[in-house]
C-alpha cells in the first residue's frame, strides 16, 4: 500500500494535471477566437459553387493573382487543392495545360484578361472570386 | 459524424477480434484500444489494396471487411477464453484517479472539440498533405494516384511528399467511400473522427499496457498526465499522422514488454510486429522505427522473434509498395553524399537540433505542470526499482531511441532550410515518441503493492503449478 506522503504527492499530481488540462483548453478557446486560420473552410465555401459546373474528375489548371512562394499565394493555393479535391490542380506552365482551370482571386479584376494572358476563356464566374476557365482552341 | 463513426466501426471490430485472437490475456480497454488502431491499420491496407488492383467501391469495401469479421468471429470462438483474471478490489485511492482520469480525458476531449469547431480542415498539414490525399484516394480509379504523384501541391517543399505513407489518408478516405461524403464539405467528420479515435486508443492503450505489466495505479496516472500534456492533445486535433504513430510506437514497445515478459509468446510478438509494420505504413519515421525494432527483436528474442517479422511484413510491404509506384522524390534528402556529410559535420546544426529537441518537451505543458515535473514527483513517491531490473528493461526504449537518432539523423542533412525544418517538425516528433517514453518511464517504478514487480504470466503459473504436481 503506498505511503500516506506518496498518495499526497499521487493527489497533487492529479490536481495539478486537471488544472493543466484546463489551461490547455482554454488556450484552445482563445485559439479559437480566431477560426479557421489557413482559410480552408472558406475555400471550400467558395469552391463548392464551381464544382458542379466542371467535369468529374479532370485535372485543373490554377490561375491566381496571388503568387505561389509567399505565404498567402502558398496558403490560398493548398486551400483550393483541398477544396477542388480529386481534381489535380495545377499551375499553368508547370505541366501540358489542362482544358479546365479555376481562378482563385484576392482582389477583383479583370479576370477574363487574367486567364487570357494563359490562354484560356471565362466559362463561369461564381462569385467570391472563384472563375472556371476552359482552354481556346 | 455519426455516419462516419458508424463507418468506423467495422475497422475496430475486425481490430478488437484480431486482439482477442492473438492477445486473449489483455484486459477490455486495452483490448478494444488496441483493436482500435489495429483496425484502422488493417482496413486502410485493405483499402489500398482495393485501389490498387481496381476494384474499390463501397460493395467491395464493406464485402471485404465482412469477410474478415466473419472469419475472426469463426477463429475467437475456437479459441479458448482466457482472459485476464479481476483487478484486485479498488482502493479510495484507484477510485479517486479513475476519476481524476476521466476528468483529465473529459477536458482533453472538450480541447479536441473546441479546436476542431474551430478549423475543421485541420491545420496546415492536414489539408496540404493528408487530407488532401486522402480525397484523391476517395475519388478512386480515375483519380487515386494524384496522392502519391509529385505534381500535387505544385511540388513544394513541405507540402508535396509522394511517397508519404497512406495509413492515415486510407483511413479517412474509406470512411468517405462508405459514406459517400469525399465532397468539399466542411461538414465532412472523417478526418476529426480518425483523429479522435487514435488519440482516444492511445490513452487507453497506455492505462491497458501498464496496468498489464505494472499496477493499474501507474496506469491511470499515465492517462492522467498523457490527457494534460497540452501538445499531445493539440496535436490531436491538428488531424496529422503523428498520433497516429504515437500509438503504433507506444504499442509495438508495449507488446515487446508483455511478450518478454510472457516468454517471448509468438500471438505477442506477431502482434507487436503487426503493429511496427503499421508504424512504417503511417509515416517515414516508422519505417527507421520498424527497422530499429527487428534488431532488437533479434537481439532479445533470437529465434523466436520470427512472428514478429511475419507480424510486420504486411505493413512494411504495403508501404514498399505505395512508394515503389509513387513518382517523384522527397525533397528534404540531400542529393550527394559529399553534401550531406558537409552538413553532419556542421556543430552549428547540432546545437540547433538540441535546442530544438530540449524546446519541443519544454512545450509539452506548462511549467507549473510540466508533464516531465509531475513524472519526477512521482518517482520521488514510489522509487526506482532495483538497478538490475533496470539494466534488464532498458532494451525496451531502443526502438524509440532508434527513431530519435534517425529523426536528429534526418535533422542534420536536410535540404530544407533548418530552423523552418526544426520550427514546422520538431513539435510532432516530441509527441510521436511521448506516449512509448511514459510507458517506458513507468516501467521503472516499483507497483506499491508487496508481490513482484512483475506478475508471472499465465504460461509461468501454469509451468509451476506442473512442475509441483
Amino acid at each position: 500500500v503506498p505511503k500516506p506522503w506518496s498518495i499526497w504527492i499521487v493527489a497533487t499530481v492529479a490536481v495539478l494535471a486537471v488544472f493543466s488540462a484546463l489551461g490547455a483548453y482554454q488556450n484552445a478557446v482563445q485559439l479559437a477566437q480566431a477560426p479557421d486560420p489557413y482559410g480552408a473552410t472558406a475555400a471550400a465555401r467558395r469552391f463548392a459553387l464551381a464544382l458542379p459546373k466542371l467535369p468529374p474528375d479532370v485535372p485543373l489548371g490554377y490561375i491566381s493573382d496571388l503568387e505561389i512562394g509567399p505565404k498567402a499565394g502558398t496558403a490560398a493555393f493548398l486551400t483550393a487543392q483541398y477544396a477542388v479535391a480529386p481534381h489535380a490542380l495545377i499551375p499553368i506552365g508547370q505541366a501540358p495545360a489542362p482544358e479546365w482551370a479555376v481562378g482563385n482571386f484576392a482582389q477583383p479584376g479583370d479576370y477574363a484578361a487574367a486567364g487570357a494572358r494563359l490562354g484560356y476563356a471565362v466559362v463561369a464566374d461564381v462569385g467570391s472570386g472563384v472563375v472556371i476557365f476552359r482552354r481556346k482552341q | 459524424v455519426i455516419l462516419a463513426l458508424l463507418a468506423v466501426l467495422p475497422a475496430i471490430a475486425i481490430g478488437w477480434l484480431s486482439v482477442r485472437l492473438l492477445a486473449p490475456e489483455l484486459r477490455l480497454i486495452a483490448t478494444l484500444s488496441l483493436g482500435a488502431g489495429l483496425g484502422l491499420g488493417l482496413t486502410s491496407g485493405l483499402y489500398f489494396l482495393l485501389l490498387w488492383v481496381g476494384v474499390l467501391s463501397r460493395a467491395s469495401i464493406l464485402a471485404t471487411e465482412a469477410i474478415f469479421i466473419v472469419g475472426f468471429v469463426v477463429l475467437v470462438g475456437r479459441t479458448p477464453w482466457s482472459a485476464a483474471g479481476p483487478l484486485a478490489r479498488p482502493s479510495t485511492l484507484i477510485w479517486s484517479l479513475r476519476a481524476a482520469a476521466l476528468a483529465t480525458l473529459t477536458i482533453a476531449a472538450l480541447n479536441f472539440s473546441e479546436s476542431i469547431a474551430a478549423n475543421p480542415a485541420g491545420d496546415w498539414d492536414a489539408f496540404s498533405v493528408w487530407n488532401v490525399r486522402a480525397r484523391y484516394l476517395a475519388g478512386g480509379s480515375a483519380t487515386w494516384r494524384n496522392a502519391i504523384s509529385t505534381t500535387t501541391s505544385s511540388g513544394m517543399v513541405g507540402a508535396a511528399h509522394p511517397g508519404y505513407p497512406l495509413l492515415v489518408s486510407a483511413s479517412v478516405a474509406r470512411i468517405w467511400s462508405i459514406t459517400g461524403q469525399s465532397g468539399p464539405d466542411e461538414r465532412d467528420a472523417a478526418p476529426e473522427v480518425v483523429a479522435f479515435v487514435f488519440a482516444l486508443a492511445t490513452a487507453g492503450l497506455l492505462y491497458g499496457l501498464i496496468t498489464a505489466i505494472s499496477t493499474e495505479l501507474f496506469g491511470l496516472l499515465a492517462v492522467i498526465i498523457i490527457s494534460a500534456s497540452e501538445s499531445f492533445v493539440a496535436q490531436s486535433a491538428f488531424q496529422y499522422a503523428d498520433i497516429p504513430l504515437a500509438f503504433f510506437l507506444l504499442a509495438c514497445v508495449g507488446l515487446l514488454a508483455l511478450a518478454e515478459r510472457d516468454d517471448w509468446k509468438p500471438n505477442l510478438l506477431r502482434l507487436a510486429g503487426l503493429v511496427a509494420g503499421f508504424a512504417a505504413w503511417t509515416k517515414n519515421e516508422g519505417l527507421a522505427f520498424v527497422l530499429v525494432a527487428v534488431l532488437v527483436a533479434l537481439w532479445r528474442a533470437r529465434r523466436a522473434a520470427l512472428p514478429f517479422f511475419v507480424g510486420a511484413v504486411f505493413g512494411v510491404a504495403l508501404t514498399v509498395v505505395m512508394k515503389a509506384i509513387s513518382t517523384g522524390r522527397e525533397q528534404v534528402f540531400p542529393k550527394s553524399f559529399g553534401e550531406a556529410l558537409h552538413k553532419v559535420a556542421d556543430p552549428s546544426r547540432w546545437k540547433d537540433i538540441l535546442i530544438s529537441f530540449g524546446s519541443g518537451f519544454g512545450d509539452l505543458g506548462s511549467w507549473w505542470a510540466h508533464p516531465l515535473l509531475l513524472l519526477a514527483a512521482i518517482a520521488i513517491a514510489f522509487g526506482f526499482i532495483s538497478r538490475k531490473e533496470i539494466d534488464a528493461r532498458a532494451w525496451i526504449a531502443l526502438p524509440i531511441a532508434g527513431l530519435l537518432a534517425a529523426d536528429i539523423g534526418l535533422y542534420l542533412v536536410t535540404e530544407a532550410e533548418l530552423s523552418w525544418h526544426l520550427s514546422t517538425s520538431n513539435t510532432r516528433l516530441v509527441v510521436q515518441v511521448w506516449p512509448a517514453l511514459l510507458f517506458f518511464a513507468f516501467l521503472f517504478l516499483p507497483p506499491p503493492v508487496s508481490a513482484p514487480v512483475s506478475a508471472p504470466s499465465r504460461q509461468q503459473q501454469s509451468s509451476r503449478r506442473k512442475s509441483k504436481s
